[in-house]
Parts: structure tokens; C-alpha cells; sequence
């Protein structure tokens, strides 16, 4: 109860104190000479948020990155050992291979089954839409840790003669397969790929409902002008609908795909990063918690911060388009 | 208008104070009231006295934290102080946050001294706070030098458990005509003729933990280690001078792969075994190898809380029909050591005072276990009553701790926390025939520092 009280007096006095504070620098303001004022009052009311962003933001980052060139404990320098260390142990290379092949293949197959979706569902006729896209979009609503869960079931192994409990190898024994222990098979990264499905299937929800929205606002117009210039179907949403939709379907993929970059959850549910499915980020959290590794678990996550930049541009700019198209 | 502005101004630096205060306030309000305090001499008058309240975190289980508690709680009210013990779901990650966010608690319970030994920057020497001869004089041998850092102990243990068992169904070795092994040819020919037999596996050995897989390989492998080549070259592993790569362990390695991996000795070969949870004990209990039947888990005395509910009301009521233990016999060319674990407590700086100092001479005492022995835990104290133990298969557990003369606290659990996870995973690896033992011990060894 004190801390719920203490919990809502900072609240209050955090709300008070940061009105107090613009309020202070209007104040301020007005003491300065006319010319001054009316160019410089941005930057005062500028300041205090990008004090907060550097604090929060950009401070962490470089302690990270400075801390990636010193030892477990982050007291003494090693210079790069912990990133020679990194590219030299082939389990990383591994877990870097991992990596690229989620950012290959979940943003690709969300975006595609999700326009798919979208585009088949506008198809329907209203009624049979809307069931048919709260069923897709149901996952969305179960968090990573909980979906694991329901698939680690479903991909579950017994050893022979034990009830089966695995949906997955139920069937295939239905069919006259012999079970197998899906998770451990790391042939092709086969294991990698079974967790990636997991990922598909939470995002593809999001994917169809914001280009399905994208795609009924395509004006009626040029598509009516397609069927009249007797455009068949396929050409219809290959040619008039697909190009009009793009920049939304492209935000889209590089949501996914910097979700699919931090992806961790899901790992650390179904394998652990056991049977080569690590991924950087759980590589980072096992370093950093596990073994307290401090300089060792920062190089691994600069490596990570390096490689999701430029995506990060690449966001930037296709939002950009977006609104220039608007 | 003017004084009407300074008014104003005045206010809202007060305001602007208020929140700088406030900031500063919610950073240092943290539950270390002592933090100041020099460090106090070791009689526990010297301390300074408590503020009636201690607060302990450990690892352990429901039904386990739930018992400590209760021991807790009527300690407490003996003396007027409030105990209170909170477990934390994962025990080694969870208290490394909580001292990085300065909520650490009084008293904390490491399931790994290993973990306790890399923190040790932040805990005191025990002798600082309590008179350790009492603790000392009734405790199995071997407890006192496991959470030593600079020649000082840093942490004693509150609850056992016991690795070196064997867990058999009594009936269905008697449908079979099946005798418990007294020895490794006889360990050796009842495997055999279970094979021959056709009547299930000899093993049950499930490896998967979550997070953990791989540990009940890792005391597998330590109990040969230790049946081998004794305490010696057991402690020399722990630290490294004796590597997974050396003879000694690569053939206590052979020995274990022997046992479990060879052809029908487990359900479903090693891939299985790294797949099927520790916890999956109910080939034990099933009938005929094509219901996957296991004659023989070796398993920790805890293991008894995952047995079927109905096996674990047979064992309550003193029936041993369907579950019994007999040690694990030694291997050929080695003597039987006992392998077992527990939970060390150890006390952070800052945090000692009179209260604290009077709950731990209680949880070093043989006392705190009195309730906690119903949920499979066993004393590491000599002098534990026996009679408390809830039934006559724990008793003889009890009774194999207070007489052990050789006792090995698990190995991998006191190795640097970065060697016991690539232990349990490369381990696990090994188990599920993904690489040979050479790969795995070069993988480990490649973890020390």
C-alpha cells in the first residue's frame, strides 16, 4: 500500500515538476531581449528532451559499445580480443548464420502470407471477412513466451512406446513415419526454421490487417479501368493493386524485420539456444546474465546493433516515402 | 507585476527542487538502511541491533519455500523478528539484478556455490557475523569448504540433497525375479538380463530441464569421477588443474556413455534421453518395454516430489511396494562417494545486525529442516534427528548423508558459472550423440578462464 502511495505521489510531482519546469523556461524566455527569444526558444524547449534522450538513449549505447572492448568484468581494457574471440569461435559464425536465415525467411513469408491473406479475405464478402481475419489475426494477441509454449507441445518428442503428446508427430506417425525429435534437428537448421514458423504465425495477423486496410483504400477507379482494359485478376493485383500498396507492404517488412533481428523470446522458450538455435540476442543474454561476461555479452550485442542500423535507415526512409506519397 | 514574476520564479524552482529531490530519493531509498555501518566486530553484541525484520531469497520450490517459511515464521515469532523468505524463478539470474538494482535482501540461499563464490565481493566473511564453531562442529565434513573465498567462509548450507541413488520399483523387480545390485557385476548383469529379457530398459535417465538440460548428465559424470579417483582429483577437476579432456575424466566420460548410451540400456537412445524431462518418472512405474518400462533411475532424493501422485501417497503412508532407493554400486576399480547438493546461504554487507545474525545461527542449525524434510530435502548436519524424516526411504538417505565419509558436492555446480552451462550444453550434446566426447571436453575446457 506505501508503495502504491509513494508510486502515485512521484507520478503527481513528476507531472507537477515537468510542467513546472517548460513553465520555468517560458519563464525564462521572457527575460531575454525580443531578438534573441525568437530565435533561440526552440532549443530551450528542445534541451530537456534531448537531455532525457541522451540519458536514456545514446549514454547506454556507448557505455555498451566501450564496455564490448574491455574484460569479463568490464575493468580492464582487451582492445577487440572479445569481437577476435567472437569471429573466431565457429559457434558464433553459426549463430550469426541463424540469424541471417530468420531475417531471410520470417519478414518474407509474414509479408507474403499476410497480402495473400488480405487480398483473399477482401474477396469474401464482408461477413466471412471478418471471421475469417479475427482467426488470423487471433495469435497477435498471445505473447511470444505463451506461443512457445503451445508449440514447444506441438512439436513435442516422446521416447517410443510413451502416449504421445506431440501434435506434429502424431500425425506423422499417423501417415507410417516414425517420430522424430523436431527441436534437435539442427540438418539444414531444420530446428531454426520450426522455431521461425512460430514467428510467422504470431505476425501474420499484423501484417494482413495493415495492408489489407492499405489495400481497400486503392481507388476503385484504376481498377475499374483495369477490368474494362480487360485485365484478368492476377494482372489486376500484380499490376494495378500490389504497385499502389507497396510502401505499406514494404513498412511492413522492415517492422518485421527488425523485430526478427532482436528475436529472443522465442528461443529462450522452446531450445534455450540448445542444439545450434542461438541467436545474437539470447547469445547476449547469455553472456551478459548467465555468465556475467560483461565485455564478451556487449561485443555481441554491438555486433547485433551494427547489423540492425542500417535497417533502422532502411525504416526510416521507407516512412519517409510514405508520407510523400500521402 | 514584477514581485508577482519573482513569485513565480521562486515557486517553480522550488517545484523544479521537489523533483530533483524526489529523483534522487527513489534511487538511494533502497532497503540498506545499515549501508553505513563499519564493519562490526564478530560478537553479535557488537552488531548493531536490527530493525525486526529479514528478508531471504532463495531458489527454492513451491512446496519447499513453502516449509522454510513455516520455520522460519515460528523462529520469528520466538524472538520478535519478521522472516520473511521470498524464492526467485531463476534464482542465479534474478539476484544478479536485484544487486545491480541495490534491492538486494539480508540473507540469500545460491543452489550453486559457484554462484555464491562470483559474489562474493558483495557478501561478508560469516565469522564477521556469527560464531561458526557451533554450525561447524555438527556439519557433514566437506559442507565447510565449498563457498571459501580468501581463506574465509562466505556461505554455509541450509538443505541437502543426496545424487547417489538409485530408484527402483520393488514390484516390478519381484515380477521379474530381479535382485538389487550390490556391486558393479552385479549392476552389470541385471542390466543384461534385463536386455536379454525383453521385459523394458534398464535406465531411466531423462536429461532435459529447460534452461538447465544437461545436468543430471553432469552428475552422472561426476559421480564416476568421484567413485574413481576420490576427492583428490574430484577437487582438482572443479578448478581446472584436471581438464574434461585428461584420461581420468574422458574414462569416468566412457563409463557413463557405457551405462546410458549403449544400445537398449535407455528408451529412445541419448536423443530421447536430451529431449524426456528429468521429471518424466513414469516409465518407472509403466508396464512392459513397449510401454517404454525403465527399471532403475538415478536420480537426487528431490526426485521423489515429481514421482505420480499415487506413488508419492504410497511412500507418505510408509509403503514401499512400488518405490525404493539402493546406492549406486561403485564401478569396477572404484569406491562408492557420496555426490550431493544443497542451497548455501551467504549474508550481504551492509546488512548485518543483530536479527540477522540470530536467523542465521538458525538456518545453520540442524532445526530449520524440521518441516522442510517432508518435500524430499535432507540435513546436511550430523546431528539431525532422524526420526523427523516423513518416512523410512529418506530416513536411510538421512542417514547416508550424516555417515558419509567421501561427499562430493555436485561438481559442476561449483565450477564458473560460463564452464557449468557449456558443460550442460556441450553435455547434452554429447548425450544426444552430436558430438564425441573429444568435442564436448574441448568445448568445456575451453570455458576456463
Amino acid at each position: 500500500m506505501g508503495d502504491i502511495l509513494f508510486g502515485l505521489l512521484a507520478i503527481l510531482i513528476g507531472v507537477a515538476a515537468s510542467y513546472g519546469l517548460y513553465w520555468l523556461l517560458n519563464l525564462l524566455l521572457s527575460f531575454l531581449p525580443e531578438r534573441i527569444r525568437k530565435k533561440s526558444d526552440w532549443l530551450a524547449f528542445l534541451t530537456p528532451a534531448a537531455v532525457l534522450v541522451i540519458l536514456i538513449l545514446v549514454a547506454p549505447l556507448f557505455q555498451t559499445i566501450v564496455w564490448s572492448f574491455m574484460d569479463d568484468r568490464a575493468r580492464n581494457w582487451v582492445g577487440f580480443e572479445n569481437y577476435i574471440d567472437l569471429f573466431t569461435d565457429p559457434r558464433f559464425l553459426q549463430i550469426l548464420l541463424n540469424n541471417f536465415l530468420w531475417v531471410l525467411v520470417v519478414p518474407a513469408l509474414t509479408v507474403a502470407f499476410g497480402t495473400a491473406a488480405a487480398a483473399l479475405s477482401n474477396q469474401v464478402g464482408p461477413k466471412l471477412e471478418s471471421i475469417f481475419k479475427s482467426l488470423i489475426f487471433m495469435p497477435m494477441s498471445i505473447s511470444f513466451v505463451a506461443a512457445s509454449t503451445i508449440w514447444a507441445y506441438f512439436y513435442a518428442y516422446v521416447p517410443p512406446g510413451r502416449p504421445e503428446v506431440g501434435l506434429l508427430n502424431a500425425v506423422i506417425t499417423s501417415l507410417g513415419y516414425s517420430s522424430q525429435p523436431w527441436l534437435t534437428i539442427d540438418e539444414w537448421h531444420i530446428n531454426s526454421f520450426l522455431l521461425m514458423a512460430v514467428v510467422v504465425w504470431l505476425q501474420v495477423g499484423y501484417s494482413m490487417v495493415v495492408i489489407s486496410s492499405a489495400i481497400k483504400s486503392v481507388p476503385e477507379e484504376t481498377i475499374e479501368a483495369a477490368q474494362l482494359d480487360g485485365a484478368n485478376p492476377w494482372q489486376i493485383f500484380f499490376r494495378i493493386i500490389l504497385p499502389q500498396v507497396w510502401g505499406t507492404v514494404m513498412s511492413v517488412f522492415v517492422t518485421i524485420l527488425i523485430l526478427v533481428m532482436k528475436i529472443f523470446d522465442i528461443v529462450l522458450a522452446m531450445t534455450r539456444g540448445n542444439f545450434n538455435t542461438s541467436v545474437l540476442a539470447f547469445e547476449w543474454y547469455k553472456q551478459f546474465f548467465e555468465n556475467s561476461n560483461i565485455g564478451p555479452a556487449s561485443a555481441v550485442i554491438t555486433v547485433l546493433v551494427i547489423l540492425i542500423a542500417p535497417l533502422m535507415w532502411l525504416q526510416i526512409q521507407t516512412a519517409r516515402q510514405q508520407e510523400m506519397l500521402r | 507585476m514584477k514581485t508577482n514574476r519573482t513569485f513565480w520564479l521562486l515557486t517553480s524552482l522550488l517545484v523544479l527542487a521537489a523533483m530533483i529531490l524526489s529523483a534522487c530519493g527513489g534511487a538511494t531509498a533502497t532497503p540498506a538502511p545499515a549501508a553505513e555501518q563499519p564493519q562490526q566486530p564478530a560478537e553479535q553484541g557488537g552488531l548493531p541491533k536490527g530493525d525486526g525484520k529479514v528478508t531471504i531469497y532463495g531458489g527454492y520450490g513451491e512446496a519447499q519455500g513453502a516449509a522454510f517459511q513455516k520455520a522460519l515464521t515460528e523462529f520469528g515469532q520466538a524472538n520478535g523478528i519478521e522472516v520473511t523468505f521470498v524464492s526467485l524463478a531463476s534464482f542465479d539470474t534474478d539476484i544478479k539484478v536485484k544487486i545491480e538494482a541495490g534491492q538486494e535482501p539480508d540473507i540469500a540461499m545460491w543452489p550453486q556455490p559457484g554462484g555464491l563464490k562470483n559474489l562474493a565481493e558483495y557478501l561478508m566473511p560469516l565469522e564477521d557475523v556469527i560464531d561458526l564453531s557451533k554450525p561447524l562442529s555438527t556439519l557433514v565434513p566437506g559442507w565447510d569448504k565449498l563457498a571459501v573465498v580468501d581463506g574465509k567462509i562466505y556461505g554455509l548450507p541450509v538443505s541437502a540433497n543426496m545424487k547417489t541413488l538409485v530408484f527402483y520399483n520393488p514390484s516390478a523387480f519381484a515380477k521379474h525375479g530381479y535382485t538389487v545390485p550390490t556391486n558393479a557385476a552385479e549392476l552389470e548383469a541385471l542390466e543384461a538380463k534385463i536386455k536379454a529379457d525383453g521385459t523394458g530398459y534398464p535406465w531411466c535417465a531423462g536429461i532435459e530441464s529447460g534452461g538447465a538440460t544437461g545436468w543430471p548428465f553432469t552428475d552422472w559424470l561426476e559421480q564416476y569421477v568421484l567413485d574413481f579417483y576420490g576427492p583428490e582429483v574430484y577437487a582438482k577437476w572443479i578448478t581446472g588443474e584436471v581438464d574434461f579432456a585428461s584420461p581420468e575424466i574422458t574414462k569416468a566420460a566412457d563409463e557413463v556413455a557405457k551405462r546410458l548410451l549403449a544400445e537398449g540400456q535407455v528408451n529412445g537412445g541419448g536423443i530421447s534421453m536430451a529431449t524426456d524431462s528429468f521429471q518424466n518418472t513414469a516409465p518407472l512405474f509403466a508396464d512392459g518395454k513397449e510401454n517404454g518400462q525403465c527399471f532403475m533411475l538415478r536420480q537426487g532424493s528431490f526426485i521423489t516430489a515429481f514421482m505420480p501422485e499415487n506413488i508419492q501417497e504410497e511412500i507418505k503412508a510408509g509403503n514401499y511396494t512400488n518405490l525404493d532407493v539402493f546406492p549406486l554400486p561403485a564401478p569396477e576399480g572404484g569406491q562408492a562417494g557420496v555426490l550431493g547438493g544443497g542451497d548455501i546461504a551467504g549474508v550481504f554487507k551492509g546488512h548485518a545486525d543483530q536479527d540477522v545474525a540470530k536467523v542465521l545461527e538458525f538456518i545453520f542449525s540442524p532445526e530449520v529442516l524440521k518441516y522442510q524434510v517432508a518435500t524430499g530435502d535432507i540435513s546436511p548436519h550430523k546431528t539431525f534427528d532422524l526420526s523427523l524424516y516423513p518416512n523410512e526411504m529418506q530416513r536411510k538417505i538421512g542417514q547416508a548423508m550424516a555417515n558419509a565419509a567421501v561427499f562430493g558436492f555436485d561438481a559442476s555446480d561449483q565450477m564458473p558459472a560460463e564452464v557449468n552451462a557449456e558443460f550442460w550444453a556441450a553435455g547434452t550434446d554429447f548425450v544426444a550423440g552430436r558430438i564425441t566426447w573429444e568435442e564436448a571436453a574441448k568445448r568445456i575446457d575451453s570455458k576456463y578462464p
